[in-house]
């Protein structure tokens, strides 16, 4: 579990997260939404210490993250960035590799286990079969599976997800969403994703969290936060919320730009 | 035996030969078992041409491994050990020690004085940023670049004509050693970069993806950079103090070596090393026979077959 108090920080005088609290709760997908600039990214970012100069506490299972070395963070907390780096010259399972970094020391090789939980983590991701490929050569879809297999690699209690689905189409994108939720319920890991896509967020979410200027506008289940005047007075912009016949609620802006 | 090791044999068992090969070369063809009752011979095989090829081999081991670091740091194909200002500092240098006429042991010297300056900047510059911005010490490096040339270029002006000459000299780079010292004080800097750069290879493979991806694997990415930054530079103005700023081989080696052995650095860092020194040694043969019995500097032989193979290179890659 994470709690994040008071948390906030400012680029050059402008404030870019305002005394941000909220609770990330354990094996749960939380999903954190909010116009452009509303400081997701840079939360996100807070908590994997991108970002180093906020004020405010975070604590993970209670202890400070600030007191945690580089490498005890990474075996906390793993991270999928929006943009995958790219490699012309590293196999797939190499890059997945590459994720057992916090749990070794300097000269020790990857042991049996840890060729092990590299590939359990390509074959939860379904890239199993692309192991042998070269990153580069991956479509977006792929290199964005590759990316959570190298976090499941890590083997950490939290993953967070910055915008994954962005580039995806949407077979991709339900693909990913379903996995974010496998890995929760299934390893009892808590995954925290920022993202745009509402309907996604409400359809594959335990709990939403909304951000408006830096600051907790709501925090909720998805059938709270489907809510069209909420959603309104967040992004400014009116709402259809529909259910379609399954029960899956869907979330369109409806265009009309609220006085 | 994999792709990688499969090169890395091939390359070893190149650098070997080489050792006695590039040596044999020259106005006189000499064996390298030439017996001592020929002391001329002997003389030029063992104290002169094979002092040079230690000197080349482990100069280009140099460059080339330090590419590998700065190429990885900035994630960018084009960084060169000299990205970072290191050469033109030592062009200061070196041009201020023949200018004031001193004596010879004194230009690599001001040489090495002039190298420590760019990095003491950009390391100090460095520790006050929050987070290092590759970015940005790529442009400081290329300001202190552009401020070196202009000094350079100030105390050509004031030097006499055999100055002037003799800065030119310089700076196109040359392994004309006259005895071992430069060579084995070159190979135990070499080996301790080879050894903190090699113990650093798992780093240096998620640094090339990324600092934030680093970051969040682990690595202490400030630390990190820190730390390779002097080793690197320490090594490098080393270097150019004993040769002057050869070129083109910290830039090429490594990006042979990636495309035909792979980007791990477990394998990149030994085999950048073994290529870059191969490729010194030959350039060096070539310069010192081609139009014998005069000399070319090798930094122009570096630099003519260097600047359209990394075109090719990158145009292929394209």
């Amino acid at each position: 579990m994470i709690e994040i108090k008071n948390l906030a920080w400012q680029i050059n005088d402008k404030p870019i997260l305002r005394r941000f609290s909220a609770t990330i709760p354990s094996g749960a997908v939380t999903t954190i939404i909010g116009p452009n600039g509303a400081g997701k990214t840079s939360l996100a970012r807070s908590i994997l210490r991108l970002i180093d100069e906020w004020t405010g506490s975070i604590s993970l299972d209670g202890t400070d993250i600030r007191t945690l070395t580089s490498q005890e963070l990474a075996r906390h907390i793993s991270y999928v960035p929006q943009d995958i780096p790219l490699s012309q010259s590293m196999s797939v399972e190499e890059f997945v590799s590459l994720s057992r970094y916090p749990w070794l020391n300097n000269w020790q090789p990857l042991s049996s286990r840890d060729r092990d939980v590299v590939n359990n983590s390509l074959e939860k991701a379904g890239i199993l079969a692309l192991k042998e490929r070269v990153v580069a050569s991956l479509s977006g879809g792929e290199r964005q599976m590759a990316a959570i297999a190298a976090a499941l690699a890590q083997e950490t209690p939290l993953i967070i997800m910055d915008e994954p689905a962005s580039n995806l189409d949407p077979f991709h994108s339900h693909q990913l969403y379903q996995l974010a939720k496998d890995i929760s319920q299934h390893d009892n890991k808590s995954v925290l994703i920022v993202t745009h896509d509402i309907t996604a967020a409400v359809r594959y979410s335990d709990s939403i969290i909304l951000l408006k200027e830096g600051k907790l506008f709501f925090e909720g289940t998805p059938q709270s936060v489907a809510n069209s005047s909420l959603l309104e007075q967040l992004f400014g912009i009116s709402f259809s919320v529909l259910t379609d016949d399954s029960g899956n609620i869907m979330v369109f802006p409806g265009g009309k730009k609220s006085e | 035996m994999n792709k990688s090791t499969r090169l890395l044999t091939i390359l070893l068992a190149l650098a070997v030969a080489l050792f006695f090969v590039a040596p044999m070369v020259g106005i006189s063809s000499i064996s390298p078992f030439i017996s001592e009752q020929e002391p001329v011979l002997y003389k030029i095989f063992w104290h002169i041409r094979f002092p040079r090829v230690l000197v080349g081999f482990v100069g280009g081991a140099i460059l080339a491994i330090s590419g590998v670091v700065f190429q990885s740091i900035y994630r960018n194909d084009l960084a060169s050990p000299y990205t970072l200002g290191v050469s033109g500092g030592a062009g200061v240098g070196a041009a201020l020690a023949i200018l004031l006429s001193l004596p010879w042991l004194y230009q690599p010297l001001f040489a090495f004085g002039g190298a420590m300056i760019p990095m003491a900047i950009i390391y100090i510059a460095s520790t006050r940023m929050k987070r290092i911005d590759p970015a940005i010490l790529i442009l400081a490096g290329v300001a202190i670049q552009i401020s070196s040339g202009g000094i350079v270029l100030f105390l050509h002006y004031v030097a006499d004509r055999y100055q002037s000459a003799q800065m030119m000299q310089w700076v196109m780079g040359s392994l004309d050693v006259v005895s071992y010292r430069p060579g084995i004080i070159l190979s135990v800097a070499a080996l301790l970069l080879f050894f903190v750069v090699i113990g650093l290879h798992r780093e240096l493979d998620l640094l090339s993806l990324g600092s934030d991806f680093a970051h969040s694997r682990g690595v202490a990415v400030s630390s990190l950079i820190h730390l390779l930054f002097i080793v690197v530079s320490f090594t490098v103005a080393l270097l150019i103090s004993f040769v002057g700023p050869i070129g083109f081989v910290g830039l090429i080696a490594p990006h042979i070596f990636r495309r035909f052995g792979g980007g791990r650095h477990i394998f990149l860092i030994p085999g950048a090393a073994l290529l870059g020194g191969i490729m010194l040694v030959l350039s060096d043969t070539f310069a010192r026979t081609l139009l014998q019995p005069e000399q070319i500097p090798v930094g122009v032989i570096t630099a003519l077959a260097g600047g359209p193979f990394f075109l090719w290179a990158l145009l292929k890659k394209r």
